[in-house]
């Protein structure tokens, strides 16, 4: 299995480990629920060193970039990250990604399981232009710190004044005296920081985080309390909520397409909202301690009409959430429909999305 | 981790406290530290019949569903009501408040392939 720079320290921190897509990663140190909290009311310090990291330089990688991917790399202000989508030619997903421009670069930070798909996409739509695409995956650290103590935890230590880093905006900085790339992005629904930094320095500046958080309550937070944060923010997982067999109109996710730009798949979304699509991404709570888990059966009387892409119980909002597709008829807020949990139906009730929305 | 010297164990972490002619039973703290997070106890109903080995119970956590298995043959007798509302039983006393079922002995020379606490402690060795 493969570690990453902080694997070590997360042995030394007593936290249990799992093999995530070939990695050997935390999936909680004290327990979900307690990580959870932690996030939303403190602040939490997370290994994503196992994310894949993608370069694109070259005179044209803008326009390869804008081929590659359905949000607009060209509309993108230097030194903001935006969400995006890599399509198939029939417009489903092959993953979702966030692309970073910088004057001479555009960086691009995709999943874990698709690293390798992510960069034959990107060299795939490189090819007869002048380009260079690098996987530079093995070549950084990644951390995150995310919760709304983040800024006051990260202030001690970086060369730059946190207060003028706005949401999706991101810099070259020195934290603790290394040089790292700095972005306010997250994926929790709260404030917070990710960086990129040299492999070599990782293990360090985990540890001075933790003592600069001390004081803010900083803990290390696992996969698991990460999925439960997602999903409370309705944010959706490749291979759950977005697969190869969906498209982006019907997962919710058009924020992250640019219609009037062109690019690969644009032409089969273009289709697909002239005629429009027949299910819905929703989010729905349940009436019960019972968890909805992906693949569970939705019906609506006697008749298999969805299934469920994600569930948990959400420590925040003390309810059961979830996530899934439904025909479009049956997605309207206030919808209702049924779950079969091991072989019993227990009520749910569509919701807004997301489950969960910080105060600013 | 607590393993009482007076209890008998399985291999899948439930533990067994013999009363006369029947035996009160839950799971371990082993168990329950490595569920986490717990949700919802889903317990028998009374005169249910419970067969070695196989699952008579279920217990959601935030991460997984887990069966909890039935250490003897038997008729349930008895269930702890109170642990489905509190499961903070169950996290923090499992050989105490946290029991989860009374089961009335069907075949009594199922006990002595019941593991001593002894051997209980061995297997955890093994599982850290």
């Amino acid at each position: 299995m493969i570690h990453t720079p902080i694997h070590d320290e997360h042995l030394a921190l007593g936290a249990r480990m799992i093999d995530f897509f070939g990695f050997h990663m935390p999936v909680m140190y004290s327990s979900i629920i307690d990580e959870v909290n932690c996030v939303r009311q403190r602040v939490g310090l997370f290994d994503l060193t196992h994310m894949g990291r993608i370069e694109v330089s070259g005179p044209d990688r803008l326009e390869m970039v804008k081929a590659a991917v359905s949000k607009n790399v060209k509309t993108v202000p230097v030194g903001a990250a935006r969400y995006g989508l890599l399509l198939t030619d029939e417009g489903t997903v092959k993953d979702d990604v966030l692309i970073y421009r910088e004057e001479e670069m555009v960086h691009i930070v995709v999943n874990c399981s698709n690293r390798q798909v992510d960069h034959d996409h990107f060299l795939a739509h490189a090819k007869g232009r002048d380009v260079t695409v690098r996987n530079v995956s093995d070549e950084q650290a990644m951390l995150a710190l995310q919760g709304p103590a983040s800024e006051r935890a990260l202030e001690p230590l970086v060369e730059t004044d946190l207060s003028e880093l706005g949401y999706y905006r991101f810099l070259r900085t020195r934290i603790s005296g290394t040089d790292v790339i700095l972005s306010r992005t997250g994926y929790t629904g709260e404030d917070g920081f990710e960086l990129f930094l040299p492999p070599d320095q990782g293990a360090r500046i985990w540890r001075e985080l933790l003592s600069s958080g001390a004081d803010v309550g900083m803990q290390p937070i696992g996969l698991g309390a990460r999925d439960v944060l997602r999903l409370e923010a309705a944010m959706p997982l490749y291979g759950q909520e977005l697969t190869l067999e969906r498209n982006p109109i019907e997962a919710d996710v058009t924020f992250g397409v640019s219609m009037k730009s062109e690019f690969t798949g644009k032409g089969a979304l273009v289709r697909v909202k002239e005629e429009g699509s027949s299910i819905r991404r929703v989010g729905f709570v349940v009436d019960a301690r019972r968890i909805p888990r992906t693949g569970m059966e939705i019906f609506v009387g006697g008749e298999q009409v969805g299934w469920v892409t994600s569930g948990t119980m959400s420590p925040t909002l003390e309810k059961v959430i979830g996530m899934g597709y439904v025909p479009v008829a049956h997605s309207e807020t206030g919808a209702r429909f049924d779950i079969d949990i091991k072989g019993k139906r227990f009520p749910a009730e569509v919701v807004e999305m997301p489950f969960y929305k910080r105060e600013r | 981790m607590a393993v009482p010297a007076d209890l008998k164990y399985t291999k899948s972490h439930e533990w067994v406290k013999i009363e006369d002619k029947v035996v009160i039973t839950g799971i371990t703290e082993f168990a329950v530290k490595a569920l986490s997070d717990l949700v919802y106890v889903d317990l028998p109903e009374i005169a249910d019949l419970t067969e070695k080995g196989h699952p008579y119970a279920e217990i959601e956590s935030v991460k997984a569903v887990a069966d909890v298995h039935a250490p003897i043959s038997g008729e349930v007798d008895e269930i702890n009501e109170e642990v489905v509302d509190n499961l903070d039983f169950l996290a923090h006393d499992p050989y105490g408040k946290g029991w989860l079922a009374k089961i009335q002995i069907s075949y009594p020379d199922e006990l002595p392939s019941l593991l001593s606490a002894g051997e209980y402690e061995k297997l955890l060795t093994t599982q850290e």
